[in-house]
This record gives C-alpha cells, structure tokens and sequence, in this order.
C-alpha cells in the first residue's frame, strides 16, 4: 500500500482513500444495474437484493467523501500559502478535480432515473446547450443524443468520471492507490454514513410540487428561477477559473479572487434558500 | 537571467502548444458529438390510440408520451409538454386547464402561451395528422 502520507497531504491521502471506495462500490453495483431500465434496476437494489442498498449508499458517500477531502486538501493548500510550490499546470489539472466530481456525482444522481432525474437531465441538457457555438456538440458528448437513454451518461460514469480523477489524483499524488489507513478511515466513514442517511431513488412520476435537483446543485436550480440560463454555466466556470488562478496571483489580487469565489459560495447558498421558499411551481 | 528567461520561455511555448493541442482535440471531438446530433432521428410518429382520443374528449385533455391532447372540434390539437425554458416536463393544470412547470415554476395558460416566468416561449404546438383510421402526432426526439 506505499508509504504513509505526510501530515499536511491527509486529505490529499484520503480524497484517494475515498476514490478507491467509489470505484471499487461502483464496480460492485455493475451487474445490478440497467441503464434502459434505470429505476426498476435501482428499486431492487433498494428491495429485491439483500444488501445491494448498502453498496449503493456506500457508493454514493464515497464520492461525496473524495469531493469534500478533495475541497478540503485544496483550501488547506491555499490557506498555508503552498500553492507556488505547486507547478501551475498541475494545480489547474487538480482544480479540474472539483468539476469532474461533481459531474460524477451529478450522473450518478440522472442514473437514478426517477422523476427528478429525468428532470435534472432535461436541465443540465439545456444549460449545457447553451454555451454558445459548441453547446450542442457537448451536450451530446456527456448526455448522449436527445432520446439515446441513460446509456452515454452510464458510460460516462463508470469510464471516464473514474479514470479522469484518477489520472489527476496520480499526477497530483503520485500513487495510484491509497495508503491502508486513508483506505480503511474511507471505508468505515462511508459505511457509517450509509447506514444513517437513506438514498432510496424518488418516484417515477413526480409528486404535485416543485421537483429538486441534486442538493449540491439546489443554488444553482434556484438561480435559475431569476437568472438566464447562461450563468448556469458561467458561475460554476468561473468559480473553477477562480481556484485555478490562486497559482498565478498574489497579494491584492489574491485577496479579490477568494472574495469573489466566498462570494459565490454564498449567492449559492441564498439561491437555495431562494429555491426551496419559492415552493411548489 | 538570461538563461532564466529562455527557460521560461520555452515553458512557457511548450504549456502554450499542449494547451493548443489540447483546445484543438477537445473541438474536434465536440464536433464530431455536434454532428451525431443531426445523424440521429429529430422526430419521432407517435400513433395515438383511440380509445385515448375518446378520452380526450371527455375529459378536457390527456397526457401521452410527452404530449397533451385536446379535442378542437372535431380534430385533436396537441401541445409538447416540455417546459421552453430547459426543458423539464410541464404538467398540466386542471383547474386552470393550463400547465404548470415543476423545476423553475414557469406556467402556461390553456393554449400553451406563458402566464409567468423564466420560460420565455409558449409550448410547442405538436402537429397531429390522419392516417387511415389513427391519429399520429409527430414530435422532436427530446419532446419532454
Ligand atoms: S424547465 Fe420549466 S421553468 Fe425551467
């Protein structure tokens, strides 16, 4: 398993730990789960097999696991003033970790293929649609043609979403696989967490009222109730240009990119607050 | 100094050509996903039974694939049910007759115009024609 990481890259060690945990969960859920029958697969695995509820949920806090150590080891690294140690092109490509979390996340939420997901898809199809000149070509990229199913978003989130953080976590890291007491602490914290907080998919057909996206993204659905569509994308974009400038900026101007990106932290959170007190439709 | 700036700017170059390379990849790959785009079908027939017809009539409306019937005399009119501002299903309001949209809260009236915001555009008419005996509806693949 390599040798034990230095104090100040725990959380370095532990977004790998965390990784591992996803990928290996993910790997187990594989034979369960049918993209052209997303939900009835995902419902037996919440009922008709024993135990596969437990894998999924595994699964799931696993990957919240690597995108809060990821967050976590990045901030640690800007507040201890470490970033110009850090050859710039690897601390972009390690900014790069940030969204392709999230992306895992956020397909394997559309994989659920309940009301809510098919709801997230149709917007995260629009949103990506409306990046100006390449929109379309990359909505079809990550989400497949309109009408191809769930299969290029499956596809997405076992291959690339797996080997991409994988490649950046190595680059970055230099191991490929976690040392034993990252491993295990991500292990035993996803287990406890999974046996505590329920993931069961929603319904097929929403409940009257307003459907929600993935919590993590409620933001950026409720800025969407005032906003045009484009600063779904800008916002995110820029917060990812924010952190990735840290290892160009000092002083006076690094001070204003972490203003800005506490910003947007809470502009987010009020667009929650925004969305779930707007209510029903 | 001397040589420090050449080293720069040779890594400077090299970061510059990777981050071109790269760019010029990533657009040949959306490209290339852009135009499988237009090789799969837009739009999809489909038949509607008639027996929901028959509903239809009855009822003030119904909900098919992504689509709401309604009787206009004697010929059924459809609408998409897929919202105009990002494209979440709409769902349709009897009270009103209208519909309602469950991601943002956007709301259309009867004919498919929008009562409030953020979507900006009605509801597509869907076109609805006779063949022999069957109705069929032809909608955009991503109809809703
Ligand atoms: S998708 Fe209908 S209001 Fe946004």
């Amino acid at each position: 398993m390599g040798e034990r990481p230095a104090d100040g890259h725990r959380f370095g060690a532990l977004s790998l730990g965390f990784l591992a945990v996803t990928v290996l969960s993910g790997v187990a859920l594989v034979p369960m789960y049918r993209p052209e029958d997303a939900l009835a697969s995902v419902e037996a695995i919440h009922g008709a097999i024993p135990g596969a509820w437990l894998i999924r949920a595994v699964h799931a806090f696993a990957a919240l696991g690597f995108l809060l150590s990821t967050v976590i080891h990045l901030a640690q690294v800007v507040v201890r003033g470490d970033v110009g140690r850090v050859p710039a092109g690897i601390w972009w490509r390690s900014t790069l970790l940030l969204p392709i979390a999230v992306a895992g996340m956020l397909t394997g939420f559309l994989l659920r293929g309940d009301a809510e997901a098919i709801a997230a898809m149709a917007v995260g199809r629009g949103v990506l649609g409306s990046v100006p000149w390449i929109g379309e070509g990359l909505a079809t990229l990550l989400l497949g043609p309109p009408g191809a199913g769930l299969g290029p978003v499956a596809l997405h989130h076992a291959g690339t979403l797996t080997v991409l953080p994988w490649l950046l976590s190595f680059e970055h890291g230099r191991r490929a696989w976690p040392d034993l007491r990252s491993l295990v602490t991500a292990l035993l914290a996803s287990i406890a967490i999974a046996g505590i907080v329920p993931v069961a998919p929603g319904p097929a057909e929403g409940a009257a009222g307003r459907l929600l996206g993935p919590w993590y993204l409620l933001g950026l659905q409720g800025m969407l109730l005032d906003l045009p569509v484009v600063t779904a994308w800008i916002v995110p974009a820029a917060a990812v240009l924010g952190v990735g400038m840290l290892a160009h900026v000092r002083g006076r101007a690094r001070t204003a990119v972490m203003a800005g990106l506490g910003g947007v932290a809470v502009a987010w959170v009020g667009w929650t607050v925004r969305l779930l007190v707007a209510g029903a439709g | 100094m001397d040589r420090a700036s050449r080293f720069c700017r040779r890594t400077f170059l090299g970061d510059a050509w990777r981050t071109v390379a790269w760019g010029a990849a990533g657009v040949v790959t959306l490209g290339l996903a852009g135009m499988l785009r237009h090789v799969v079908g837009r739009t999809i027939d489909i038949p509607l039974p008639a027996d929901l017809l028959e509903r239809a009539g009855r009822q003030d409306g119904v909900q098919v694939d992504g689509i709401f019937v309604r009787w206009s005399g004697d010929t059924p009119t459809a609408f998409s049910l897929r919202c105009t501002h990002l494209g979440c299903r709409t769902r349709p309001d009897p009270a009103s007759g209208g519909f309602a949209c469950p991601c943002h809260g956007s709301r259309f009236d009867r004919e498919g115009a929008v009562i409030r915001g953020p979507a900006e555009a009605p509801l597509a008419r869907v076109p609805v024609r006779l063949e022999g005996a069957r109705w069929i509806a032809t909608v955009e693949a991503d109809h809703g």
